[in-house]
């Protein structure tokens, strides 16, 4: 990475099934206001705005951001890679860091979904009406096709599921603008009713509302202000249909190939060899506790047949990193912004600012984004030291 | 705005129709299906799998597919999942439990 930037704002709303008290722009402006406020910047430094939005319908809004397009004459690019938007969005507003058209850029994402009566019905239009639509494929069986085969062919159970979501919810308690403050044990979460087999209605994520929004400011602008160095940032794309991601000679559908290409680069410009020590914090984008069993061998963790071990050394061995320490996406998942929320959290920890989710000693964090399927992955790297 | 203020909600609705077009891939695929009971797959030139079901290009490899082959009625059950309840907008499983 040429130019060295850093986060050094992070906005973010609470999130919770609607915030009926205010408009989607107000929601914008909400965010973008403690971002720069955080950064101790006016608008007026900011040089590129980019928002991230993902399918129109969820708000019933049309350009559902155009309303809060402030700052006259700057430019602006809205991003839309369905789960993955709030990275992606994130990434283009450090593209215009790092390619010097901008000293400063504003990120924000928005999700207006609790204005959907029927957001499900939004999401089960977003596969292909050629093969997919009938089957049928959507969010939820799309995720069950996942874990029950993860069960078979690395021996995870359904009680692995449960308590990585109980962890994420006990997680959130410390969260205050999580949307979901329950204290649910593995035992709560396998007595919830099966959306689809293996998946428990408390293993899925809830539709949340919320806009997060990120300053990104090259070095020379960073200052005395409190940086989240962006160490690596990578986004991989893979083929669009799930049945092609089968049997190929990298890897099998579970093995998330573009996650595991997208560590790779991030890791190699963020120097981090041993993932296991080098990384303090992970916040995931695993919309489904199940998800998160994925990302353990793509992000270097283990090789995938010692998945299931590996699980049980998060919950015993304290030198391994912190999974998700804001709760991840099982306690709020305002889908637009949740890929970008996951960069804002692990900025936070980098910076000491998570309040008390606050994990001791953090100096560098991982942040993923999962969109379309699991056809778009990102990762981004940031850690307290600046790169070289 | 005072604590007492009424917030405003007002009702919306989208309620669009589409005619979604398969394109001649998909086409030639649900025809052979129906009238000689085929599945088909387009083979790739540059990688030679066979894609299933056929479609016009190699998105790996970035090549047109020019060959198609009927690739037999057999398959491998990699993964399955036990849909418990209709999901608004799609069909009904097809199956339900007596229970």
């Amino acid at each position: 990475m040429k130019t060295r930037m850093a986060v050094v704002g992070v906005g973010q709303t609470s999130y919770k099934r609607a915030h009926t008290e205010l408009c989607s722009a107000d929601m914008i402006w909400e965010a973008a206001e403690q971002a720069l406020d955080d950064a101790a910047l006016d608008i007026s430094a900011v040089d590129a705005i980019v928002m991230g939005v993902a399918p129109d319908a969820l708000a019933g809004e049309n350009g559902v951001e155009k309303t809060a397009i402030f700052g006259a004459g700057k430019p602006y690019v809205r991003v839309n890679t369905g789960g993955v938007t709030g990275s992606s969005a994130a990434f283009a507003g450090a593209s215009y860091v790092g390619s010097g058209r901008a000293k400063v850029s504003l990120v924000i994402s928005l999700e207006r979904m609790g204005q959907a009566t029927t957001s499900q019905q939004v999401f089960n239009t977003i596969f292909d009406p050629v093969y997919e639509k009938d089957f049928p494929l959507t969010t939820i069986t799309m995720a069950a096709l996942r874990a029950s085969m993860l069960m078979r062919v690395y021996g995870y159970s359904e009680r692995d599921w449960a308590e990585i979501a109980s962890r994420n919810y006990r997680n959130a308690l410390k969260n205050p603008l999580a949307h979901i403050h329950k204290d649910l044990s593995p035992e709560d979460i396998l007595a919830s009713p099966l959306l689809a087999w293996p998946i428990h209605r408390f293993e899925a994520c809830p539709m949340s509302e919320g806009a997060c929004a990120l300053v990104i400011a090259e070095e020379g602008s960073v200052g005395d202000r409190v940086p989240a160095w962006v160490q690596g940032m990578a986004s991989t794309s893979d083929a669009y249909a799930m049945g092609d991601r089968f049997h190929r000679p990298e890897g099998t559908l579970v093995d998330l190939l573009s996650l595991r290409r997208s560590a790779e680069r991030a890791y190699a410009d963020a120097g981090v060899t041993d993932a296991r020590k080098d990384i303090d914090a992970v916040e995931l984008y695993t919309a489904f506790s199940s998800a998160e069993a994925m990302t353990y061998p793509a992000l270097g963790f283990c090789e995938p047949e010692d998945g299931p071990r590996f699980l049980r050394e998060l919950f015993t061995d304290p030198s391994l990193p912190a999974f998700n320490p804001s709760g991840g996406p099982q306690a709020a998942n305002p889908v637009s912004a949740t890929a970008m929320v996951r960069i804002a959290e692990a900025a936070l920890q980098v910076r000491g600012m998570a309040g008390e989710r606050q994990v001791p000693d953090v100096r560098r964090a991982v942040a993923t984004g999962q969109g379309g399927a699991t056809q778009f992955s990102t990762v981004c790297v940031l850690g307290t030291e600046r790169p070289e | 705005m005072t604590d007492t203020t009424e917030l405003v909600t007002i009702p919306g609705s989208w309620n669009f129709d589409y005619t979604y077009f398969a394109g001649e891939a998909a086409s030639r695929f649900f025809a052979a299906l129906k009238e000689s009971q085929q599945i088909m797959g387009a083979r790739c030139p540059s990688c030679q799998r066979v894609l299933v079901p056929a479609r016009s290009f190699c998105d790996a490899c970035f090549k047109r597919t020019t060959e198609w082959v009927p690739v037999g009625p057999e398959g491998t059950l990699e993964t399955f999942t036990i849909i418990t309840a209709a999901f608004p907008g799609l069909p009904k499983p097809p199956i339900v439990s007596p229970t």
